[in-house]
């Protein structure tokens, strides 16, 4: 009897071993539209932020799928989530064994590892989101980065809150100022307010070093947040990942308005929506898409690719909850705004 | 006699390897309800682990750093001691060695290398001292402080190589350390693929800790602690001293599976170079049932298991996360071997006798 059910469960190993053996030889298929003459296989690798971030590495895995959506592209796109250091080297080159044409790398962090994968595979295309520091670097011919141009969402919101604020004072929480873009973000922010209501008063708060909880301490951010609304803030603009998103909180459980950042946050953080008028857009999905884009039509050009308002590469999302409250009058302010701000009629004066 | 070896071999072998089959049946079901073949999923698993283009010698670079800290937190299991801090002492580890191979510059290899491993190792042994230390003088739990010190280790290693830090390398986007001396790194031993020296040393550190638990004073001394304190220390042996020695040893593991992760693969230091190595080892040191040699399988599929995600993903679009449920609920099995022998009638592993051979007795005792 107990021989017998061990040999039970033996045999279910090697059952199991079998298969796993046996189904290598059968690994899918990419399918091909009949219009394609040529399919052109894009990888992209995260960070350790990993697809289920709802932001960076969710956003530009977006604009793969966009594109793979895109039958007038041929594109078959697929994604490996890193959770070390050391697997952004080999995930990269997972890609490069399996000949893809284009490898999207998200995030700062992946920056050595694509120069030197660039370097070694000329014949691959190599994009690097939100990454637009060559300096040091001759750029290799095969490597693009994708740049945006943060204070202009940054104006736009900071416009609108300038609009809707009842106590003329609004407030910004934010990440480390050592990171340019989020400083880009709070200065516009600062700048469009004051354009569209100049008695506006704002407050703002980079975080201090925090090691690990850099862009990751929602109860300082909240605390802030909460510090602001005791100076008569009744708007608050969260910009640093987790740090940012405290403030937002903060915002929503005393009854006051909020701005999300980088993407659309009433998606990425749905416990806000009630207090959301809007998000400070980077439209990494489209970012990235346009880089597929250029090298499906044979326009890829290495050096940098920068989004703005021009190109529509920046923005504000939707109103979402607030649509029916925000005025038509504000909307077409707002409008009126992003038109000058794409036609560069008027400029955010935020320089560095 | 032939009952009792057979009892051994449930316990060390079946009951792991049922485990494994059963933990792959779970994740079977995982895959099912994220719309994917199984079948399909593993054998992308199994070919992005074995039979890829050098995904063999990539499971071995993986294998490495869960041998180095397996070893680590099975060592602290046999004296009884649960060190969850593996990962902080990686990263400690990771620090001081890393530091030193930048630092030095000019000398041969031969030199170098050593320095930067010893450094790693000191690194590792004198982070876990403190957890040691506080359990042998205030008796404070080695749990609850490991698991603390875990959080100051990650905080310091973001201090000293995030924006502005002390090891912030110049020059760099990225936030890292400087580049290790070239005569630091250790070299690779398989021509175009990133496995290196490292893993060489890592197996050869499984005969060595054998030898270090099962046939020195020390090793009988870190046993019988774990077995009972009353009686270590009825039979003259130090307890507060044999625990911090053996957190310093298990420390000293971790700083090493650190350092060689630095010195093999990286080049350099950042703050994600580990993210969960010590938590797996855990597991990889339960599913070796503490046993040196039974590390060495253990960590096998877990690099194995680590580096077939990847392809895994690109074939099915599974989440390499996926690979978390499986080694769970491996661990889930190895830990409640009742499951199992409920499972498979497997007849209830005799409860671990105590056996002390007429050497063990006759070992100088202080």
């Amino acid at each position: 009897m107990v021989r017998g059910s061990r040999l039970t469960g033996v045999i279910a190993a090697a059952t199991l071993v079998a298969a796993a053996v046996l189904a290598v030889g059968c690994g899918s298929t990419p399918t091909t539209g009949s219009s394609c003459s040529k399919t052109w296989k894009v990888g992209l690798v995260t960070d350790v932020g990993k697809l289920s971030d709802k932001s960076f590495n969710f956003d530009s895995y977006k604009g793969v799928q966009d594109a793979q959506a895109d039958s007038s592209l041929c594109v078959q796109g697929r994604a490996i989530e890193s959770s070390v250091e050391s697997d952004y080297p080999k995930n990269i080159g997972q890609f490069v064994d399996q000949k893809y044409d284009m490898i999207v790398t998200v995030g700062f962090k992946l920056g050595d590892a694509t120069i030197k994968a660039a370097k070694a595979n000329p014949n691959i295309k190599f994009v690097m989101v939100d990454y637009g520091d060559f300096t040091d670097n001759p750029t290799p011919s095969n490597l693009v980065g994708l740049l945006f141009k943060e204070d202009q969402p940054g104006f736009l919101a900071g416009a609108l809150a300038g609009l809707l604020t009842k106590s003329n004072v609004i407030g910004a929480v934010a990440g480390l100022q050592t990171v340019p873009p989020v400083v880009h973000y709070v200065q516009g922010y600062e700048n469009g307010a004051k354009y569209t209501n100049p008695k506006v008063k704002v407050l703002k708060i980079y975080q201090p070093e925090s090691g690990a909880k850099d862009f990751n301490d929602p109860d300082w951010g909240k605390q802030q947040a909460t510090t602001f609304f005791g100076q008569g803030a009744d708007i608050i603009f969260g910009v640093g990942g987790n740090t940012g998103n405290g403030g937002l909180l903060a915002a929503k459980e005393k009854g006051k308005m909020c701005i999300g950042v980088d993407v659309d946050q009433y998606v990425s953080y749905p416990d806000v929506d009630s207090c959301l008028i809007t998000s400070a857009e980077k439209h990494l999905d489209k970012a990235v898409k346009t880089a597929i884009t250029t090298m499906v039509q044979g326009s890829f050009k290495s050096g940098l690719l920068t989004f703005e308002m021009a190109n529509d590469g920046v923005g504000l999302a939707p109103y979402h909850d607030f649509d029916s409250k925000i005025s038509a009058d504000v909307k077409a302010k707002i409008a009126d705004v992003q038109a000058k701000l794409k036609a560069g009629s008027i400029t955010t004066g935020v320089t560095s | 006699m032939a009952a009792a070896w057979r009892g051994r071999v449930v316990t060390t072998v079946l009951v792991p390897l049922v485990s494994v089959v059963c933990g792959f049946l779970v994740g079977a079901i995982a895959i099912v309800a994220a719309g994917a073949d199984p079948l399909v999923a593993y054998g992308a698993l199994f070919a992005g682990a074995f039979t890829n283009h050098n995904a063999l010698a990539e499971t071995l670079v993986s294998t490495t750093p869960y041998l180095g800290l397996g070893l680590a937190v099975a060592l602290g299991f046999r004296a009884g001691l649960f060190n969850i801090g593996a990962e902080g002492q990686f990263y400690i580890g990771s620090l001081a060695g890393t530091f030193v191979a930048y630092s030095i510059h000019g000398l041969p290899p031969v030199l170098e290398v050593p320095l930067g491993l010893i450094a790693g190792m000191a690194g590792g042994a004198l982070w876990a001292s403190i957890a040691g230390g506080l359990k042998a003088r205030f008796g404070a739990h080695e749990v609850i402080t490991t698991i603390m010190l875990n959080y100051v280790s990650f905080l310091v290693a973001s201090y000293l190589v995030d924006t502005k830090g002390l090891m912030l390398a110049p020059d760099v986007s990225t936030p890292r350390t400087p580049d290790v001396d070239p005569s630091a790194v250790l070299p690779v031993i398989l021509a175009g693929s990133r496995l290196h020296v490292g893993f060489i040393l890592a197996l050869l550190a499984v005969p060595v800790v054998w030898f270090l638990i099962e046939r020195t004073t020390i090793g009988f001394r870190l046993r019988a602690v774990g077995f009972s304190q009353g009686a270590a220390r009825a039979a003259g042996i130090s307890v507060g001293r044999t625990i911090v020695l053996t957190m310093a040893l298990s420390g000293a593991l971790a700083g090493f599976a650190g350092i060689v992760e630095v010195l093999g693969v990286n080049y350099h230091m950042t703050d994600t170079v580990a993210a969960g190595y010590g938590f797996d080892a855990i597991a990889v040191a339960l599913l070796a049932r503490s046993n040196p040699w039974g590390v060495l399988p253990a960590a096998f599929l877990f690099g194995a298991l680590h580096n077939g995600a990847g392809f895994m993903q690109l074939e099915t679009q599974i989440s390499s996360d996926l690979i978390s449920i499986v080694q769970a609920s491996v661990i889930i099995f190895v830990a409640a071997p009742v499951i199992v022998g409920w499972l498979f009638r497997l007849r209830r592993a005799p409860a671990e006798t105590v056996h002390i051979t007429q050497r063990e007795v006759d070992a100088p005792v202080t």
